[in-house]
């Protein structure tokens, strides 16, 4: 090993305590930043699986111009649901499955009282494979929707509470589901009656069942919300074979923007795919901020730190003036003195960075084990597991190292630059 | 002045270098925590103003029941807006405006002249729309930040104006997105609302789009503004409104006044908080708090860190001179204190120093305004920074606490040094 090296290494152990404060600044700081952003990754991911799982399907297929006319008559957009369609879909690579869907609205009675409703029907054989939490919450009671299921519906708890209609207690649902209690509902019958205006604006109406009531956190949700078997809807609306919308799930999120290019690729120009970001920007743009909010502290922790042992480093030349000018009087050259404090003060990276890196992953792990329960409105309940890409822990324990050096440079010159007859001198 | 306090800050200036370098951490710290804070203060004023100055209000009043309603016609909870009932609201302290709604939903379709065969009927521009209709007067009282949201064009200048108010996003597909345009054309081509009444039937009026709204929320795209009197008079409502929307001269009052209201107004109504109607805006708000306290947890810590550093390089200089001043008989607890001292002068500059600069740097920022957009929309904000004297205080408090209390440990080894040791190093 280098002479010098091995001076600057005995400097840095010459004064432990010192060391190990600069050393703690490093360690906490870096410890910190991998601790929020694996928090952040895990309530990102959370977020977006949530929506992509429960509801959205990670890519949205639709007839061009949907998106845009999203308040005008939706149902106009309609198109064949074909297997050549979905298999077609299906081979693409990365999509995992892909499910047909019709969103649409309407009035739904009980004979004696009527409110409007949001439904989306559902293709339900497939739509498990695209959005596995699809079911979402149902009440306890409730059984989910089969895909024999032609006259059946799952309906938002309020809105089944308001028209005093419950599922008649069957065989509890298989599947994803999760059961919660739910305040009693004053039961007069479980039928329903539908009517919604086809694409051409004729109305009909059907009768169905009620099969579940569907808690969520958005009150919209509960009031308002509908989930029928796709070959009601189409009889309902008479569409037959028809569907607006067909929701692809993905292998890798990560990839999306891959798959999203390739199936646009396949499908050609009379269609249009959006991706969850599509459909949800509101989504897409909290977990933007939240990214560069915390890049921001991030940077603002390093420069604190690069602060702290520029600060150290700087005593260190100040303490050992007299030291320095009987190495450049006994004709060590300037450029060897800089090599040694700059040396010292990457040394205290390397070191701080290491143990900084390790305390950080260990309570990234130690949290992604145990898991930080969460719930929000507007969310469901679950668990964060925070976790970290492989990208990251290099690039933050490069920066970290990068900071110590840069932090040494300006003492390390200082120390070049002295005078040996001034160094002597002091005191 | 005590002595010992006297010589800490002689001791200070002494080597100012290393004071400055030492403070320098301090320093950078107060002043990104004070940065930080001033920006985050604004992120959550224009979260709040957006709901309370903007979409919700304060406190809004409705008929019992309106809120959990869930059967179709919210119009059979209305009641009527009486000048008796406007002054038992407004006399109540804290009270600064209140504005009567009706809230009621319908169809907008714009006549398409080429269009007049049966077969195109499919394509005929007609889309749902939930409307607010207001009092443009006291609307714009009681809900200011809305009016910022009106990208183009006007807001309607009477609640008997046969004027719409409507979002973007629809005003597009409807064709009717050229404002200027519209106000030249004749009542003939206007579009028609068409909105079921108490008893179902529809009714219908021509209302030209006169002020496109932009989007500060996500979802309310389908949301317009229009004339009140208009539209009673369309739905055969006379003076009757679903809702009154209260705003106070301070939103902290707002539990205090939903009680004095409910008590003057007795059952009939009901009087919601905004946190009550939208408590996810709250939730927000809080878990932007809580991060950043956690993050300035993590600064005060670092910058700790640097004080206790150079505190500790501070005994070590002055080993000689600590074992003289034992010798000549000081007691331990004097240079205990006396390097406490130290600490403390040390941490309370330097977060004074930081702060002064950071309330620069926001009072810099807030005259200059950071543009940036709402999530999911494209309509642009314009930030400004701001800060609390709570902040100030509870930060310098806990800065100066924080380096007295992190000086003790280098104080206390330089109190426990043997004179004679001391004395004799170098």
């Amino acid at each position: 090993m280098n002479i010098l090296f091995q001076v600057a290494l005995r400097n840095v152990f010459r004064n432990r305590r010192r060391s190990l404060f600069t050393l703690s600044a490093l360690v906490v700081g870096l410890a910190v930043v991998l601790m929020i952003t694996a928090v952040a990754n895990s309530f990102h991911r959370f977020s977006v699986e949530n929506a992509v799982n429960a509801k959205l399907g990670a890519l949205q297929i639709h007839r061009s111009g949907y998106m845009n006319n999203l308040s005008l008559n939706p149902l106009s957009f309609k198109f064949e649901y074909s297997r050549d369609l979905l298999e077609k879909i299906e081979s693409v690579r990365g999509v995992k499955a892909a499910s047909g869907r019709i969103a649409f609205r309407g009035l739904v009675s009980n004979g004696r009282n009527q409110a409007l409703f949001f439904a989306n029907a559902v293709d339900v054989s497939r739509e498990e494979k695209v959005c596995p939490r699809w079911l979402g919450a149902l009440t306890l009671g409730s059984s989910a929707l089969l895909s024999t299921d032609s006259a059946h519906a799952m309906v938002g708890h309020e809105l089944a509470r308001s028209l005093s209609v419950a599922p008649r207690a069957g065989v509890p649902a298989e599947g994803d589901a999760s059961f919660i209690e739910a305040a009693p509902v004053e039961v007069a019958s479980d039928t329903l009656n539908l009517s919604a205006a086809s694409p051409e604006g004729r109305q009909n109406a059907v009768d169905v069942q009620v099969k579940a009531t569907i808690r969520s956190l958005l009150p919209i949700e509960e009031k308002r919300s509908m989930v029928v078997p796709l070959s009601l809807a189409q009889s309902l609306l008479g569409m037959a074979g028809k569907v607006t919308e067909i929701a692809v799930a993905v292998d890798e999120l990560d990839e999306i923007s891959t798959v999203q290019r390739e199936l646009q690729l396949v499908l050609g120009s009379e269609y249009e795919v959006s991706s969850w970001a599509d459909v949800q920007p509101f989504l897409r743009d909290i977990v933007f901020r939240q990214r560069v909010m915390i890049a921001i502290v991030s940077v603002i922790l390093f420069v604190l730190v690069l602060f702290v042992i520029a600060n150290t480093m700087t005593m260190a030349v100040f303490e050992r003036t007299r030291e320095i000018g009987t190495m450049l009087s006994v004709g060590i050259k300037r450029g060897q003195i800089q090599t040694i404090f700059f040396s010292e003060a990457l040394f205290v990276g390397v070191v701080g960075g290491f143990i900084g890196l390790v305390l950080g992953l260990v309570g990234v792990l130690i949290t992604h084990r145990i898991g930080i329960p969460f719930g929000s409105v507007g969310f469901e309940r679950g668990i964060l597991r925070p976790f970290l890409t492989l990208e990251f822990v290099v690039a933050a324990f490069c920066v970290a190292v990068l900071c110590s050096g840069i932090a040494g440079i300006f003492p390390a010159k200082r120390a070049a630059g002295m005078n040996p007859v001034d160094a002597l001198r002091s005191n | 002045m005590s002595p010992l306090v006297f010589m800490s800050a002689r001791n200070l200036a002494r080597n100012r270098r290393r004071t400055l370098l030492a403070m320098g951490a301090v320093v950078v710290g107060l002043c990104a925590l004070t940065v930080l804070r001033g920006f985050v203060n604004s992120v959550q004023q224009a979260q709040l103003n957006t709901t309370l100055l903007g979409t919700t209000g304060m406190l809004q009043i409705h008929r019992s029941g309106y809120l959990k309603n869930v059967l179709s016609n919210p119009l059979d909870l209305a009641f009527e807006d009486s000048p008796e009932l406007r002054n038992k609201i407004l006399s109540a302290a804290h009270v600064r405006a209140l504005a009567p709604r009706l809230q009621f939903s319908g169809s907008i379709s714009v006549n398409e002249p080429m269009a007049s065969d049966l077969a195109n009927v499919g394509d005929a521009k007609t889309t749902f729309l939930t409307a607010n209709a207001v009092d443009p007067e006291l609307d714009r009282q009681t809900l200011p930040q809305q009016y910022e949201w009106l990208i183009e064009g006007m807001m309607f200048p009477r609640a008997d104006s046969l004027a719409l108010v409507v979002h973007r996003d629809i005003a597009g597909p409807l064709g009717v997105e050229n404002v200027a345009a519209n106000l030249q054309q004749p009542s003939e081509t206007w579009p028609v609302v068409l909105a079921p009444d108490r008893d179902g039937s529809l009714s219908g009026e021509a209302f030209n789009v006169i002020g496109l709204l932009g989007s500060a929320v996500p979802t309310d795209k389908r949301l317009a503004l229009a004339p009140l009197k208009s539209v009673q008079k369309l739905l055969k409502m006379d003076d009757q409104i679903t809702e009154y929307v209260v705003r106070l001269d301070d939103v902290v009052h707002a539990a205090e006044v939903q009680k004095e209201l409910e008590q003057r107004l007795g059952s009939d109504f009901e009087v919601s908080r905004w946190d009550e109607i939208l408590p996810f805006i709250k939730d927000l708000i809080g878990n932007l708090t809580n991060i950043f306290d956690i993050i300035s947890g993590v600064f005060l810590l670092v910058v700790m860190l640097g004080i206790i550093n150079s505190m500790f390089m501070n005994v070590l200089e002055r080993v000689r001179e600590i074992g003289t001043m034992m010798a000549i008989g000081v007691k331990q607890g004097s240079i205990l204190s006396l390097f406490v001292v130290e600490g403390v002068f040390l941490g309370a500059l330097g977060a004074l120093v930081g702060l002064l600069l950071g309330a620069g740097i926001v009072q810099l920022m807030s005259l200059i305004g950071i543009p940036i957009s709402a999530p999911g929309s494209s309509l642009k904000f314009i930030l400004r920074p701001f800060l609390t004297l709570d902040f100030v205080v509870t930060a310098f408090s806990f800065t100066t606490f924080g380096a007295a209390l992190v000086s003790v440990w280098p104080a206390w080894r330089a109190s426990r040094l043997r004179p004679v040791e001391a004395l004799s190093a170098i």
